[in-house]
């Protein structure tokens, strides 16, 4: 699906995430059952603290823009590439949204499910973004041996999905970068906290998480990034809950967490001698 | 008559200035390779710069360059040895050619002019310093952590973004250690944490600080605080 969202400025722009069909069965590794989960007193004793706060780590600079697509989960998962590679001291390099769009939407612009999207960043990798530009999210419309010989540098490492809220909250509180799916409607703007607090569908936009926060008014909010420029909510970002979009919307998406990341063999490495 | 012999001379003066041959200087401090690249920045007049290379060593086209003057080459994959190339400066049709070489592992050729101090001093008067000097250049720094077991005391640490870019060191690294051996780079520096600093027990997350060329300088279990890291950054490294 690419419903169509009114930006505050008069913007039109897509959203982009497929509901995976009845039948359908991830395959992807539990991160609940990949380690030990954290308890809640130490998801506290981060989040609380306010040291996963996504928004001091990462500015507005990183904001991207799918505009009128329905590339969403392109642009969510190369943006969490980019920041998990930051994460491990590698440097800065935007990922090109529009091209992992188009390794998953099956030619047509229509959206694309979370779980393809993160088997395509493990498999294949993102491009940087000089090679697929905002609107070329099919294979025909950039050069793709280019692309894919960039895409082979930029690849996830570990990669796990997320199913409960304490999973999803140990991840971000862990350090790791989120991909979730929330539901866009007319009231999907934020409110003077920056929080939304609508949005209670199946999900239809996927968006990036890069923290969370605790607040005395909401609880448990994670620190999120959208692919709609900095018009939209606080420069770019907003605020969601498990309450308000996450407990609806994981009835069908996959939400996936990025633990680290491989190296960029033609990056600045370390020396082997 | 007058007039005509100081415009022949100045013709002929132009014409010897467009005549002469560009000047092209390879910088010999860039040759050698630095994280895996030679960057060298050749100087002089010479309105492009092509490189031919002597050796079975390719540098980037100059196509795909910002600068297309640059010599840019990737060292790694290459065996030790010297690499020869010439440098072909090209303006106004005239050409020079420069050839340089770049050695790639071991150690350069001995000094051909040796130049012994006949007269060593009989009477030396070390003064120890009581502040020991840090024990490497500025070199990087390497976590190794295994991240499906990552506590909320190492997640305060790693995940501090902006103290780890803070840190006046080359880089920084995180690996966790899965699947190493499908990457030479982390296999490296897993095996040196085991090695090194496992080798007596323990257990994951290491710090560790390597200098410049990749080799260890020393390890520890990585501390619970930033502040423990930045002072051993800066008794390590010296900054």
């Amino acid at each position: 699906m690419n419903e169509q969202f009114t930006l505050p400025d008069g913007t039109v722009v897509g959203t982009g995430l497929m509901l995976p069909p009845p039948q359908f069965k991830s395959d992807l590794p539990v991160y609940e059952d990949s380690g030990p989960m954290w308890t809640w007193e130490q998801i506290d004793s981060v989040v609380k603290a306010g040291l996963a706060d996504g928004r001091k780590k990462f500015d507005k600079s990183l904001i991207k823009n799918q505009r009128n697509h329905g590339s969403c989960n392109g642009f969510a998962g190369s943006s969490a590439q980019t920041r998990a590679r930051m994460r491990r001291g590698l440097s800065r390099v935007d990922l090109s949204g529009a091209y992992l769009y188009s390794l998953i939407n099956g030619n047509r612009d229509n959206g694309s499910m979370l779980d393809d999207g993160m088997n395509a960043l493990m498999k294949q990798g993102c491009a940087e973004e000089q090679y697929a530009k905002w609107n070329q999210i099919y294979r025909s419309q950039y050069d793709t041996r280019a692309a894919d010989a960039s895409a082979a540098r930029f690849k996830a490492d570990e990669c796990y999905a997320v199913g409960t809220k304490q999973g999803l909250f140990s991840a971000l509180a862990a350090g790791f970068d989120c991909v979730v799916a929330v539901h866009v409607e007319s009231g999907f703007n934020v409110n003077r906290d920056g929080v939304v607090t609508e949005g209670r569908g199946p999900g239809n936009h996927a968006v990036g998480c890069d923290g969370a926060i605790w607040d005395e008014k909401y609880g448990y909010l994670t620190t999120n990034y959208n692919s709609w420029d900095v018009v939209y909510g606080i420069d770019g970002r907003m605020l969601c809950s498990w309450e308000y979009q996450y407990q609806y919307t994981t009835k069908y998406h996959k939400f996936y967490a990025i633990r680290t990341t491989g190296d960029d063999p033609q990056g600045n490495n370390p020396p082997v001698p | 008559m007058r007039y005509g012999a100081a415009i022949l001379s100045m013709l002929v003066l132009v014409s010897a200035v467009y005549s002469a041959p560009p000047t092209v200087e390879i910088p010999q401090d860039q040759l050698a390779p630095v994280n895996g690249y030679v960057i060298m920045q050749p100087k002089g007049n010479a309105k492009e710069v092509t490189y031919i290379s002597l050796s079975n060593a390719y540098p980037l086209p100059s196509a795909i360059l910002k600068d297309p003057k640059q010599f840019v080459l990737s060292t790694n994959g290459l065996a030790n040895g010297t690499y020869s190339f010439i440098a072909v400066g090209s303006l106004n049709d005239e050409h020079t050619v420069v050839p340089f070489s770049i050695l790639i592992g071991g150690q350069p050729n001995p000094n051909p002019n040796p130049n012994p101090n006949p007269n060593p001093n009989p009477n030396p008067n070390p003064q120890p310093n009581p502040n020991p000097s840090p024990v490497s250049a500025v070199g990087w720094i390497i976590v190794i952590e295994e991240t499906s077991t990552r506590t909320p005391e190492t997640a305060k640490v790693l995940s501090d973004v902006k103290f780890w870019e803070s840190l006046p060191v080359k880089g920084w690294r995180f690996y966790d250690p899965s699947r190493a051996s499908e990457d030479a780079t982390k296999r490296y520096f897993v095996n040196m944490a085991n090695e090194k600093v496992l080798k007596n027990g323990g257990s994951y997350p290491v710090l560790m600080f390597v200098d410049p060329n990749g080799m260890f300088v020393k390890g520890v279990p990585l501390p619970n605080d930033t502040a423990t890291i930045r002072q051993m950054v800066k008794e390590t490294f010296g900054q």
